[in-house]
């Protein structure tokens, strides 16, 4: 049983293979005879073995009737060939956008179909690596756009294998498919391993109280600048205040440079991988917090700042650190 | 409810419905051919299936379903009385058919159940084949394919007047394809033997004849025989004497088939194999000039007897027919459906006239001792007067002619029948008559025979064929004349002429002969609208029986034959292949006609235009960039087009995706303008 799986699953892994061989990975595809392959689903087989029942019981019996309802059901079954190949052909698929996810959970692709036709076209599933299948319809639109999962498996641009697209449309007879070599990267972040507490170096966050007991330890005035709520109020510069300059907080460099920094020599000893997947998860935690981080790679610095977008580009730095993709994967 | 029960597959709700909805129809005719007893079964498994669709119940547990299936099986057996029948086997595939819907785990479990489904609807066909029966088995299939349609649609997917259009739309284009190979397709003929059915209840003239089996006949107005003969001419009704069997055995009150016409077998000449000596003479006759005869094609009802019917001095080529010495045809078995046979019939062939031989004398002149004394004495006395046979039949035809009265409702007949008739009540119908007139023959000492069969028959205009029904049962008389041979004689026709010039039917509307038995006919009066719509719904089924259901390996072949110029392998198969392949090109046409793409709006041609333009100068549209994006990044590659294209762009733009306003047309123009003047 186990063997006979194994089996066909490295016989579709080596047809997968051919297929991503010989198609050059695109943006945009059109559906049609040339792409589509077409066979009787298992339905459709009984379907044939019945009708074959039939045809024996009419030729047993001298009955013309029932033999004219095998061939009724053989043609229904031929028939599907052209309905389950129109399910599918004139349909465009255009790979649009990937949602960014970590190692280990489901991305989001989003990929449009259109219709270049006045056909409407029901049930269409869509899926990559036969996981997590779409079902769409598109009746009245001329295009939709569909976001499909799928399972990152490493980090930096993660390249989907093949987008499986299949109709068995309109009675199950009949599976017409194709494997779509999309074009698409899906940026993928490492997996967030939970690396406990910044190392003592760096500030606590939360408290007020124990921050500015570590400035107090580092003294390096940097200078003043205008007051943001949140500010601790024992950082306002009371003295500018009270010249009605405006409420100013005072800064203090190594308070700012020395704690609030992810830094990859903190954690040497420790192999590549593990060190980003440690660096993600402060990452994670400090972006939860409203104080400015910054991000240290070897050979390159992301300044301390808040925000989503720049949480995203040091999750991206991370994922991109020293990124090559890995052998036997969808790059060809 | 455990966490198993919870993942029970449920089929949609349009799925669900087109099933439930086709397996009622499917299980009703055989509620009627086979046993009531499943009305309950099914019943019973609905209600369950429906209180599962609403969550209200759970599935059967193993053990219920195991004995509901053991008890059900053993009711149904028990009904019947055996397995080995068709009947309590397909009894058995419907109950299985109906107990499945208490076992839907899965969705493979509802496909199994819609392919059992396509099974079970069409045994019906098993049970009868009239047209009607076949469009409602189609009914079926197309609910079947709708309860597979909602299956494999999206949750929002058809309503269920979509899904039935879109189904009854998928059968309709598989027909012609089915059409083709339900002519092509070759005819093999029954593989192996099937247990047939036990419905067999004989029907029409039987073997043989006492008073008031006729009569009975007489009241039936079903079809017996449909004639088509070559020339589409039926002969005038006086000839058309449908001989079935004869019966020359008389016990005083029944006639019955002497062991000449039953055990014969050594004797039969069957139709395929070297003819008998005693029908060569016939068969060179027929060589010598087959003009001379009769060519006729009989459809005859199944009536689960084993003779056929044909006019005098038959021919048969048909497969499995036999001719016996008496000049009947007979069939290998009971006609259990619906049988056609191709015959050729000489009335003018006279067959060897010397003296029969003693034996087969004595068998037709016996009759049983001490009878009817006065009809003896009556015959001897006939007999002393003239020696010749034909006088004696003279006598007897003026003696019907005189005071005999031919009734459908005569007085009842004593012990002794013949006597009763012919001396007292002389009112009767034409068994009584031919019976007495051979009872009368047999005394003067000449051999003479009962022939039981059909006499006339409807002639149907709009098909050409002539309608033979139960009611023009008959029985007449066959005399042995010496130097003639067998000689038919009607004594029916001395007393009532009419019925056998305008057939029975005409016969008993012309003139009441019993007021009471025309009682039967009066919704069938000749002219009335029911009785031509009567005769138009026959030509229909008749058509249907000649073109559809005996189209057989013969029919097959002549109809190839007469469109291919023969029928050789590869002609078939170039017909096949030609026509499948037709057929499906045709289809996939029409598939892409109706989808095919939606033509550009006159503003996105000029878009496209301008695209292909810019192509030429070397720049494809990005995807998302919208055209005024595209023009200025044209623009910048050539600015020497920069203004051209930006006014350009701004049109386009304005074209696409401005609301239409009083200067459109203008923009339109411009736009054209500007495109022929931008030389790539």
């Amino acid at each position: 049983m186990k063997f006979s799986q194994n089996l066909s699953k490295s016989i579709k892994l080596y047809f997968r293979r051919l297929i991503l061989r010989r198609r050059k990975p695109q943006k945009h595809f059109d559906l049609n005879r040339k792409n589509l392959f077409i066979f009787p689903s298992a339905t459709g087989w009984a379907l044939v073995f019945v009708s074959a029942l039939l045809w024996l019981l009419g030729t047993n019996y001298d009955n013309n009737l029932i033999l004219a309802l095998a061939f009724v059901l053989l043609s229904v079954f031929i028939i599907c060939i052209l309905h389950t190949h129109n399910a599918l052909s004139g349909l465009s698929i255009s790979a649009n956008r990937a949602y960014p996810c970590f190692v280990g959970e489901h991305g989001e692709i989003e990929v449009k179909l259109s219709r270049h036709r006045r056909q409407s076209y029901r049930n269409i599933v869509l899926q990559w690596d036969d996981n997590n299948p779409v079902n769409v319809d598109l009746t009245e639109a001329e295009q939709i756009l569909v976001k499909i999962f799928v399972e990152a498996e490493y980090r930096g641009w993660y390249r989907p294998s093949l987008l499986l697209v299949e109709s068995y449309y309109p009675l199950g007879l009949m599976r017409c498919w194709t494997w779509l070599n999309v074009d698409i990267d899906l940026l993928t972040y490492p997996r967030a391993v939970a690396a406990g507490p910044i190392p003592s170096s760096m500030a606590k966050l939360g408290s007020g109280e124990e921050q500015h007991l570590l400035a107090a330890g580092a003294e390096d005035f940097k200078g003043l600048r205008s007051y943001q709520r949140g500010d601790s109020l024992k950082h306002v510069s009371w003295k500018h205040f009270a010249q009605g300059k405006g409420m100013h907080s005072k800064e203090y460099l190594a308070y700012s440079d020395s704690s609030l920094w992810v830094d990859w020599e903190y954690l040497s000893g420790v192999n590549r991988e593990a060190r980003l997947q440690r660096l993600c998860d402060w990452v994670l935690q400090l972006s939860r917090g409203n104080s400015p981080y910054g991000l240290r790679l070897p050979g390159q610095e992301i300044k301390p700042d808040l925000g989503l977008a720049h949480k995203q580009q040091c999750l991206k730095a991370l994922a991109l650190f020293e990124f090559t993709p890995p052998q036997g994967s969808a790059y060809v | 409810m455990s966490s198993a029960e919870a993942q029970v597959y449920q089929p949609s709700r349009h799925a669900l419905a087109c099933l439930l909805l086709a397996q009622a129809f499917i299980i009703l005719p055989h509620l009627f051919n086979l046993s009531l007893w499943l009305a309950p079964i099914w019943a019973a498994s609905v209600v369950w299936r429906l209180q599962v669709y609403r969550g209200a119940w759970s599935l059967p547990p193993t053990w219920l379903k195991g004995m509901l299936a053991l008890s059900s099986a053993a009711v149904l057996i028990f009904s019947f009385g055996q397995i080995f029948a068709l009947e309590p086997l397909v009894a058995l595939l419907v109950l299985a058919f109906t107990l499945k819907l208490l076992e839907i785990r899965h969705r493979k479990d509802v496909l199994l159940l819609i392919l059992l489904g396509f099974f079970v609807a069409a045994t019906q066909l098993l049970f009868g084949t009239a047209l009607l029966a076949f469009l409602y088995t189609l009914l079926c299939f197309a609910l079947l394919l709708a309860a597979l349609l909602g299956l494999h649609q999206s949750e929002q997917g058809y309503s269920s007047s979509q899904l039935s259009w879109q189904t009854v739309k998928i059968l309709l284009q598989a027909l012609p394809l089915a059409l083709l190979l339900f002519i092509i397709m070759p005819r093999m003929g029954s593989l192996w033997q099937l247990p047939m059915s036990q419905q067999a209840a004989k029907t029409g003239v039987s073997d043989s004849m006492s008073p008031g089996d006729i009569n009975r006949l007489n009241k039936d107005n079903s079809p017996a025989l449909r004639i088509s003969f070559s020339d589409n001419k039926a002969p005038p009704s006086r000839e058309l004497y449908w001989r079935g069997l004869v019966l020359s055995n008389f016990d005083g009150r029944r006639w019955s088939s002497s062991f000449l016409g039953r055990n014969g077998s050594t004797k039969l000449s069957w139709a395929g194999a070297t003819p008998q000596s005693w029908l060569k003479p016939l068969i060179e006759y027929q060589q010598a000039d087959s003009k001379r005869g009769i060519s006729y094609q009989i459809m005859m009802e199944a009536n689960h007897q084993p003779w056929l019917y044909a006019l005098e001095k038959p021919l048969s080529t048909s497969n499995g027919v036999a001719t016996t010495p008496q000049y009947n045809l007979l069939y290998k078995k009971p006609v259990s459906q619906r049988f056609s046979y191709q015959v050729q019939s000489f009335p003018q062939f006279s067959a060897s006239a010397d003296a029969l031989a003693p034996w087969v004398e004595r068998v037709e002149t016996r009759l049983p001792l001490q009878t009817n004394p006065r009809s003896q004495a009556l015959a001897r006395q006939w007999r002393t007067e003239s020696s010749r046979s034909e006088d004696i039949v003279k006598q007897a035809f003026s003696l019907f002619n005189q005071q005999f009265i031919y009734t459908l409702e005569p007085p009842l007949l004593g012990k002794q029948s013949i006597d009763d008739f012919l001396f007292d009540t002389q009112r009767g119908y034409c068994e009584h008559f031919a019976s007495s007139f051979v009872f009368l023959m047999r005394a003067a000492g000449i051999p003479a025979r009962v022939v039981v069969g059909y006499q006339g028959g409807q002639w149907n205009s709009n098909e050409n064929y002539l309608l033979v029904s139960q009611s023009d049962a008959h029985a007449w008389a066959e005399v042995w004349i010496s130097g003639k041979g067998w000689q038919r004689y009607d004594p029916t026709s001395a007393v009532a002429p009419e019925r056998i010039e305008l057939g029975f039917r005409s016969f008993i509307e012309q003139d009441s002969v019993s007021e009471q038995g025309a009682g039967d006919f009066a919704g069938f009066n000749q002219g009335s609208v029911f009785y031509s719509l009567g005769l138009r719904w026959d030509a229909l089924n008749y058509s249907w029986q000649r073109w559809v259901l005996d189209y057989d390996s013969n029919s097959q072949s002549q109809l190839l034959a007469g469109m291919l110029g023969s029928t050789d392998y590869w002609r078939i198969g170039l017909l096949f292949i030609v026509g499948a392949g037709a057929i499906i090109a045709l289809l996939g046409l029409a598939l892409w006609w109706r989808g095919r793409p939606a033509p550009l709006t006159l503003e996105l041609q000029l878009q496209k235009r301008l695209q292909l333009k810019l192509n030429k100068l070397g720049l494809e549209r990005a995807p998302g960039e919208t055209p005024a994006q595209l023009v200025k990044r044209a623009g910048q590659l050539h600015p020497e087009l920069a203004p051209l294209l930006n006014k350009l762009g701004a049109i386009n733009t304005a074209l696409l995706y401005q609301p239409k306003g009083n200067d459109h047309q203008t923009m339109l123009r411009q736009s054209q303008r500007l495109l022929k003047s931008l030389k790539a």
